[in-house]
């Protein structure tokens, strides 16, 4: 972290601070081994840290990405798309075909289909499985490779089956049942999912990137050539309702269709400190829920754990208004 | 530790941190025998002392050490936030918000007329605003604790004091006094700021209707007088506002009970 911190300042997310520190402390073999590291331009922050990670690697493809939704932005990603396909063309000597994309989309529709049938099992009570794992299940959706990974979640779905017709839950029927919306919680993040889950609730659903709201829309597999189906993965994107969009009310009711649908009794919006996006949506977003008598509780945190103990006062008084 | 007559008894213990505090209440809600006692560095051995000395039949503990007080003696527990909100509830039954303001957090409570907790809002990781802060200040400027309140009630003038972080807000002191500021202006300064963050917290939760101050910050008649001059609305002290948390344990032990004979 002291490292980290004579690169970036300290009030930087701990998202973007993490990153660092797997590059500098050498911890993550992927960033080690890859042949192009791909970032995008998503927030401020990320943005401003790319130009910082360019020095410490050779091989940094910066992407551009548009915040609003309009005709002319999704030219513009749609124009991003293209030149990092022709980048990757170059670097593999592989031509992109029909046939290859296809079955890359294939690919990565399956994945997500799998993790479709993992929420969908969430909703039943008792929760077959702890959010803690479910999260982990979602996490290691960015870096499994894809056909084991939509392997393996299906084999986890086959056992939550049997457990939801046996009436054996990870906690017992019952158990208040929270949806967890806001900042993406990546790989080595599962601090609120502990706290939670140990003051006696069950996360049944993430309303994040790393979660529903980045796995939730399928690519449309109707186009026949590159150029459609490189349509078809713009229009997926301009789906996402991360908050780094403007305006984003569709996330919103995303929140509200996602507690309803999981049976969930509260909202604890996530926000890492220093995330602009997210912790100015979630003032909206608690607005939105008490409208609808939704309990909603707002934390911002970051990956230390000398917050710990105030936050689980907090996580258990907002679960003691549930019950 | 069980009381000898046939009136069951019901005790909450409020493991804050600087005080433990103990309060028993019988059947029909009514405190019994209250106890305090600095905390200490071994917050379970006052604990233990406290209640040898107290007669009750069922116990509940809230406050920061209330997950070890369940660990060393097998009872139940309750958030601070709970304890507080039912506390400061059953005194006053029309309130609809808490403020409490103990040694190391603050926190704003809104209520549902049945005195269920509604919303709520908590000063998070430091003692920013909190009654260690107001220790540290009065002894930076040679206050005791006691009598801080009443000394910056009488000065004349407050100082804008900007900071909030006790370490920021000691050297910011300490640069007044330099200066060769009124000691007691400075502490009216400091009490301004505290109730400038708890109103913020205030409306975060509710707009309107009476405020019960609880925790031990309000003793502070400077902290009240403040508090009400800044929000406009009136503002209700518990007869020993320090209680509240460890009553509110007190009367759920008991409610406690009476869910759990009825399910049976």
């Amino acid at each position: 972290m002291e490292k980290v911190e004579q690169l970036l300042p300290r009030n930087t997310c701990a998202l973007i601070k993490s990153s660092f520190g797997f590059k500098i402390g050498k911890v993550c073999p992927y960033l080690e081994s890859a042949d192009m590291i791909v970032g995008e331009n998503i927030c401020d922050g990320k943005k401003k840290a790319y130009e910082t990670l360019g020095a410490l690697v050779d091989n940094l493809y910066v992407m551009d990405l548009p915040q609003t939704k309009t005709d002319q932005t999704k030219a513009l990603l749609k124009a991003e798309y293209m030149k990092f396909k022709a980048a990757v063309e170059e670097l593999t000597g592989v031509t992109v075909t029909v046939e290859s994309l296809k079955a890359a989309i294939d690919l990565v529709n399956a994945k997500r289909a799998a993790i479709h049938r993992l929420s969908a099992l969430r909703k039943a009570d008792p929760a077959p499985i702890s959010g803690l794992d479910a999260l982990l299940a979602n996490q290691v959706f960015f870096y499994d490779n894809p056909a084991r990974f939509t392997e393996s979640v299906n084999k986890i779905c086959d056992e939550l089956e049997t457990r939801i017709q046996e009436k054996t839950g990870a906690f017992p029927a019952g158990t208040p049942r929270i949806l967890v919306s806001g900042c993406p919680q990546a790989v080595p993040n599962w601090k609120l999912h502990m706290i939670t889950e140990t003051a006696g609730a069950v996360i049944v659903g993430e309303e994040s990137c790393v979660g529903e709201r980045g796995t939730r829309n399928l690519t449309a597999d109707t186009g026949t050539t590159v150029d459609e189906m490189m349509d078809a993965i713009v229009d997926r994107y301009f789906q996402v309702d991360c908050a780094i969009f403007t305006p984003n009310p569709q996330r919103l009711d995303h929140i509200q269709e996602m507690a309803t649908a999981y049976n969930a009794q509260g909202v604890i919006h996530y926000g890492l400190q220093f995330c602009q996006p997210y912790l100015m949506e979630s003032i909206p977003v608690e607005k939105a829920l008490e409208e609808k008598n939704i309990p909603c509780l707002r934390v911002e945190t970051d990956y230390g754990m000398e917050d710990a103990g105030q936050l689980k006062t907090r996580v258990e008084a907002f679960i003691e208004q549930l019950r | 530790m069980t009381s000898d007559t046939t009136v069951v008894r019901y005790a909450g213990i409020d493991i804050g941190s600087r005080t433990i505090k103990l309060v028993v209440v019988d059947g029909t809600g009514a405190i019994r025998e209250t106890f305090r006692s600095d905390t200490g560095f071994d917050p379970m051995a006052t604990a233990s002392e406290l209640i040898e000395k107290a007669a009750f039949d069922r116990i509940m503990a809230t406050g920061y050490g209330r997950n070890l007080f369940e660990l060393s003696f097998d009872a139940p527990t309750v958030t601070e936030i709970k304890a507080h909100a039912r506390g400061a509830w059953t005194e006053f039954p029309d309130a609809r918000t808490v403020l409490d303001i103990g040694g190391q957090d603050s926190k704003a409570i809104a209520l549902f007329e049945n005195g269920r907790v509604k919303k709520f809002e908590m000063n998070d990781r430091c003692a920013a605003g909190t009654g260690k802060f107001l220790e540290i200040m009065a002894a930076t400027l040679g206050f005791d604790l006691e009598n801080f309140g009443a000394q910056a009630l009488a000065a004349e003038k407050d100082l804008l004091i900007s900071s909030m972080c006790t370490v920021f807000a000691e050297s910011e002191v300490t640069s007044l006094i330099a200066k060769g500021e009124d000691r007691k202006e400075i502490a009216r300064g400091l009490h301004t700021s505290v109730i400038r963050r708890a109103a913020g917290m205030i409306n975060r939760v509710s707009s309107d209707g009476p405020i019960v101050f609880t925790g031990g910050v309000a003793k502070n008649p400077c902290m009240v007088q403040l508090l009400a001059g800044r929000l406009d609305r009136e503002i209700r002290i518990p007869s020993d506002p320090q209680l509240a948390g460890a009553y509110g344990a007190a009367l759920l032990a008991a409610e406690q009970e009476k869910n759990a004979t009825l399910y049976h």
